[in-house]
């Protein structure tokens, strides 16, 4: 149909019957007006095409659905208007309801005490009571808390402006004084102040009074007591203590003492000498397997390892004793300096090994409060000392005093272990780090895997023997070394490269027949080279005892003789030595190791799973994770949709709110002008009154 | 001090003797001021003649006076000079008239002095540090930059100024030779300005080779000198456009953005330093830049080769030869050198020095990265095995450390080696074949051999290294060991990590007793002692 869209309008109009002719004889009214709406509703909607949304496709593809020919999108159509008119409805009554209800609903709160907590009968009254009570005897205008009360009730006063109030209310001469004052006024910090202050001051005089009472009564009752024991007391006749004699008295301070001494215990069997040596026999049994499990390093050292020095700690607790009754009959201290290591020294070297023992004895960490210090400190002082000059029979009371300090003397050594370091790095070695190491060795068991003072001395050592530049001090940490390692034999290279540098070295040397003992101090001192070379074979003697077990020993050994070999004029010692080397290496039988002996593993196999009704489409690997990646989708979907409902909501509500505040205006603004219009009518009645009045005056 | 008037009288007198008395400050300032504007340039030469008192009191003693004195005289000949450069007076132009290309002339004869004797302190050693030198290096690279952008050419750099520094620079005796590098403080100055600006280092090299073939006599101050500046790295190093490199004067001719010829310049220069007469530790010093510095600089660095092969074919010294192999592997990576027989060298490297060498983690990771092919033959990769094997059981503990894992990778690397550690089929009458003598690692029959020597480390005296070798009686599950881990151990670091444990329970005592901590020449028969055949 061509023309306009108001030309199509009315045909359509026409077409219905709504418009034109409209006297035709029979048509019932009422029923026509429904109709008309209706038919009105449906025109409208056909010609307002804006208000239904199409999805179009843009092929038209036809699929089967529920068995019927459907082409995709065909009825795609969204009647917004509808949905949005239907939606709008909905959630208008939601708003009005809501609004409605705005600040009308309540329920009634019961606050009585009680009443809303689970109290039985019985217990809520009681509670009911007692608050009650506390409410009746607490002032609300009382500035003390409420506790000063607690001892006297009726201690209660009332007062003005911080003055007690006349209990008979006629004494009205300080009012006057008051009102005599200049009238300023004061300010009301000032009168909290004095308020305060004079409180306070009432308060103490109440106090001085109630406590001086409280102190009168006390004695009254304290005489009370005596005056009734006056009353009481008949004379008796003999005293509770003449009874007993003086022997007797002793006597049951006797049996008193007896009850507190200790009990007798059958005294331990004597034992045969026989019977000692197997008992000692089986402790160094035992000292030695707990050697072999730390040597293989299957566990730490533990402090049990020492039952060894269990004889010699009884010795020390009878000692002790004695120590205890000598410091109760003496008292007296020997003052010791133990801060400084210096003044130790001198300490020591003046008065001897008596003072070391003094001080042992006397500063036992149960003694006194900070003796465990003292003696740490000295302890280590101790260990420096005796690393400077060594003396045998300080070296076991060290070692015994090394078992109860210990950590401290690690610390000691370790401290000590890094100053040693920095001078094997400068070359600046002294005889004192020499003894360090030799002192080390005889107080731990060197032969441990783990040890937390033998591991680095270890490092130290060898570090020294490869990398120091003085030869003698090199050959004697070569023979400690391997004193370390007697029982362990563990395999140390770096001896094995130092030996055959020496030889090189040494090579052009004359050779001496020199006896074995080399002193500490001849290291430091040159033309020592024969000696030195003497003690270098020695060492190749112990290392060939020592690496017995290991099959590298040949090799090793082959690429020293021909070192021997070499040296010039051969000493009895070396002729020795070679044949010794000599045969070792020929007892040595090389056998190709066998190293990688395992026991064969299979692989991992598996019996396959056969799947039921199987679905290619279906994932089968990961059915958990789809059915969550599915929830998780929807859980998604469900949001969105819910964040866009509630920003309709809210449109839909600020749209309200304006509209009904638009009214409000609408509706103020209206009433104004009625007000004002009906002012100025009857203001112009008024004025029309009066000057007719004034004309008709005039006339 | 006397007064201006006296000491104009004074030096007036004795125009041509020495001057023996100092000026003051004020009055060198002053002269200075109004030499350009009044135009009596015979005040310059009275100005440098200072320069000989303050010379001559400054080498023998430290006075601050002195120092100052000389800081305002350098100064104030600086402000001079930098007002005749810009007025065009340090230049003949070609419209001059006689008179004045005479005094043209004598002034940049002059000016000449004046940066003589700037070069003067920077050579030449006073009796302290003194910050005059320093100021006088500060002077001559602000003449540089004032040189360059006076000039009437638009692109143009002060190259005889910069000549002089470079040659005061060398021959700088303000440092002490320490490990073959000095630590000159003017150098280390002048290094500030000298690696951030690309032209710099361009014409420092530029006719070098000539000065370095000229002193060879003080090969040593040269050298460390040298050393010392080049050791930092160059701007052109990683970067082949010179075109961005910033540079100190504003307008450099263009000719510096050729790299080629800065290549050229500084493989010359190079060329000249090595044909010194250097010493071991020189070559050792040099050689550890080598790689990393300097071949990336060379036009042709297959010029060193020779070099380089001959430093390595030198036996006598493995520290030299590790580090020439580390250059000689750059050039036959990136220039194709081929080098026969290689592997054979390489083997000849495992001497027993090589595990206590300060350079041996640079070795590892170079023949790491040599035995990587697994389409080695067994007999080769077996010899390098048991070499190292036998060198771990005569070394140091951080020596040790490395060759076990690097043993362990090669064994996983190479399988068929693994009869070293696991053979089954053994006659009665075996013995151990291997040839330690051998030269060649093909023929040493070490695949036949076995390796006793990680049983032996198997009960090393260091509890880690010990259960470390116990991984060759495991199963070889690892795929391989990361060498990093293993190279940089030293006693320090290995103390450390030990002595950082924690204390926790008592440490484990020596049960047994002696009698005595030594021995004695008289000791009782039935006494111990600790260690025998040591007294105190």
């Amino acid at each position: 149909m061509a023309g306009s869209q108001l030309k199509k309008l009315k045909a359509e109009l026409k077409s219905q019957g709504l418009i034109g002719q409209t006297n035709i004889k029979n048509k019932k009214r009422p029923a026509d007006r429904d109709k008309t709406k209706e038919k009105l509703g449906e025109i409208r909607e056909k010609f307002n095409v804006f208000d239904n949304k199409v999805n179009r496709v843009k092929r038209d593809v036809t699929t089967i659905e529920h068995g019927k020919f459907v082409t995709i999108g065909k009825g795609n159509v969204k009647n917004t208007s509808k949905t949005n008119s239907f939606l709008n409805k909905n959630l208008k009554l939601a708003y009005e309801a809501h609004k409605s209800r705005k600040g009308r609903n309540g329920k009634i709160i019961d606050k009585r005490f009680g009443e809303n907590s689970n109290l039985g009968d019985e217990d809520k009254m009681l509670e009911r009571f007692i608050k009650e009570r506390e409410q009746s005897s607490k002032s609300k205008f009382s500035l003390e808390s409420d506790d000063e009360y607690d001892d006297d009730e009726g201690d209660f006063q009332l007062t003005h402006s911080g003055k007690l109030l006349p209990e008979d209310m006629e004494e009205p001469q300080e009012v006057q004084e008051e009102d005599l004052e200049p009238a300023r006024k004061k300010t009301k910090k000032e009168v909290m102040a004095e308020i305060i202050a004079k409180s306070k001051k009432y308060k103490q005089e109440r106090q001085k009074l109630h406590s001086q009472t409280q102190q009168e009564i006390d004695e009254l009752d304290d005489e009370f007591q005596d005056i009734m024991g006056e009353f009481n007391s008949k004379p008796s006749a003999n005293n509770a203590f003449s009874t007993k004699k003086p022997e007797e008295i002793e006597y049951d301070n006797k049996v008193r003492e007896l009850v507190y001494d200790k009990r007798s215990v059958p005294a331990d069997k004597t034992k045969t000498d026989e019977e000692k040596r197997t008992e000692y026999e089986e402790k160094m049994k035992k000292l030695e397997q707990d050697r072999l499990t730390r040597m293989e390093g299957e566990r730490e050292a533990q402090g049990d390892d020492l039952d060894f020095w269990e004889s010699e700690e009884e010795d020390d607790q009878e000692e002790n004793k004695q120590d205890l009754q000598e410091e109760e009959d003496e008292e007296s201290y020997e003052e010791v300096e133990f801060e400084d290591y210096d003044t130790f020294d001198t300490q020591v070297s003046e008065k001897g090994i008596s003072f070391i023992n003094n001080i042992i004895k006397n500063y036992k960490p149960h003694l006194r409060e900070g003796n465990k210090a003292r003696m740490n400190k000295f302890v280590s002082n101790l260990f420096k000392y005796l690393c400077h000059s060594p003396q045998n029979d300080l070296i076991p009371v060290l070692k015994k005093l090394c078992e109860s300090y210990n950590e401290t003397l690690v610390q000691t050594m370790r401290d000590e272990m890094l100053l040693i370091q920095e001078r094997i790095e400068t070359n600046q070695l002294e005889k004192s780090d020499l003894i360090f190491f030799v002192i080390c060795g005889f107080l731990f068991s060197t032969s441990d895997k783990y040890h937390l003072i033998v591991i680095p001395n270890l490092i130290l050592m060898n570090e020294v023997v490869l990398n120091y530049k003085h030869d003698g001090i090199v050959v004697f940490m070569m023979d400690l070394l391997l004193q370390y390692q007697r029982i362990s034999k563990r395999f140390i290279p770096e001896i094995n490269f130092i030996i055959k540098d020496l030889l090189t070295k040494y090579q052009k040397i004359e050779l001496k027949d020199e006896e074995d003992l080399m002193s500490v101090d001849e290291i430091f001192q040159t033309n020592t080279e024969s000696k030195l070379v003497n003690k270098l074979f020695t060492i190749i003697d112990k290392v060939n005892s020592q690496y017995k077990d290991y099959s590298i020993l040949k090799n090793l050994n082959q690429s020293i003789l021909p070192l021997l070999h070499n040296f010039g004029n051969p000493t009895k010692k070396l002729t020795t030595l070679i044949e010794k080397l000599t045969k070792i290496n020929s007892n040595i039988k090389l056998i190709p190791l066998k190293l990688q002996s395992h026991k064969q593993l299979a692989i991992k196999t598996f019996q396959p799973k056969y799947e039921e009704n199987f679905n290619p489409n279906k994932v089968y690997d990961n059915l958990e994770q789809s059915e969550v990646n599915k929830l998780k989708k929807l859980v998604k979907r469900e949001t969105k949709n819910q964040m866009k409902d509630f920003r309709k909501q809210n449109r839909f509500e600020a749209q309200e709110k304006l509209k009904e505040k638009v009214k409000m205006y609408d509706d103020y603004h209206k009433k104004m002008a009625n007000i004002v219009n009906s002012i100025s009518t009857i203001e112009g009645k008024e004025k029309n009154d009066y000057a007719k009045e004034k004309r008709r005056r005039k006339q | 001090m006397a007064p201006k008037r006296k000491v104009n009288s004074k030096t007036a007198s004795n125009k041509k003797a020495k001057v023996e008395e100092h000026l003051s400050i004020e009055n060198i300032e002053e002269i200075g001021e109004t030499i350009v504007e009044k135009s009596s340039y015979n005040d310059i030469t009275k100005l440098l003649d200072q320069y000989q008192l303050i010379k001559k009191i400054l080498i023998k003693e430290e006075n601050t006076e002195i120092e100052s004195l000389g800081r305002q005289l350098s100064i104030s000949l600086f402000q001079v000079f930098t007002k005749l450069i810009k007025k065009g007076l340090t230049t003949i132009r070609k419209a001059d008239d006689e008179k004045r290309i005479i005094l043209v002339k004598w002034i940049i004869n002059k000016y000449d002095d004046f940066k003589e004797n700037l070069c003067w302190f920077i050579t030449n050693k006073l009796s302290y540090k003194s910050s005059l030198q320093l100021d006088c290096l500060d002077i001559l690279l602000k003449l540089i930059k004032i040189e360059s952008s006076n000039n009437v050419n638009d692109k143009y750099f002060p190259l005889i100024t910069y000549r002089k520094l470079v040659e005061g620079l060398l021959l700088s005796q303000n440092g002490e030779i320490v490990n073959d590098t000095s630590d000159n403080f003017i150098i280390l100055e002048f290094m500030e300005s000298f690696q951030k600006h690309y032209d710099l280092q361009f014409y420092f090299f530029q006719d070098l080779s000539k000065f370095l073939d000229d002193n060879k006599d003080s090969k040593d101050l040269i050298f460390s000198n040298f050393y010392l500046i080049i050791k930092s790295p160059l701007l052109l190093i990683g970067n082949d456009d010179a075109s961005e490199l910033s540079t100190y004067v504003k307008n450099p001719p263009s000719a510096i953005s050729k790299t080629s010829t800065f290549k050229h310049n500084y493989q010359q220069s190079i060329n000249s330093i090595l044909s010194y007469d250097l010493s071991i530790n020189q070559y050792k010093t040099i050689l550890s830049i080598m790689n990393k510095r300097i071949l990336p600089l060379l036009s042709k660095p297959s010029n060193l080769m020779d070099f380089l092969t001959d430093c390595y074919n030198l036996n006598s010294n493995l520290i030299i030869q590790i580090l020439s192999l580390n250059s000689l592997y750059e050039l036959m990576k990136t220039y194709n050198l081929e080098y026969p027989d290689f592997y054979k060298k390489l083997y000849s490297l495992l001497t027993p020095e090589l595990l206590i060498n300060r350079y041996r983690s640079r070795f590892f990771r170079l023949c790491d990265l040599f035995l990587t092919s697994t389409h080695l033959s067994a007999n080769l990769v077996a010899s390098f095995i048991k070499k190292l094997a036998k060198l771990s059981i005569a070394s140091s503990a951080s020596g040790t450390i490395i060759v076990i894992p690097f043993i362990y990778n090669l064994l996983k690397r190479h399988p068929s080696c693994m009869i070293m550690i696991h053979n089954t089929e053994v006659s009665n009458d075996y013995q151990d074949p291997y040839n330690d003598e051998e030269e060649d690692p093909l023929k040493t029959q070490a695949i036949h051999s076995s390796l006793w020597e990680l049983e032996a480390l198997m009960n090393h005296y260091h509890p880690n290294i010990s259960t470390l070798s116990a991984i060759f009686k495991e199963p070889f599950r690892k795929p391989n060991y990361n060498l990093e881990d293993f190279l940089d151990w030293s006693y320090k670091s290995l103390l450390d990590s030990e002595l950082n444990k924690r204390y926790r329970t008592m440490t484990a005592l020596e049960y047994e007793n002696w009698d005595y901590l030594f021995d004695s020449n008289d000791k009782d028969e039935q006494k111990t002692c600790y260690l025998e055949g040591w007294t105190l």
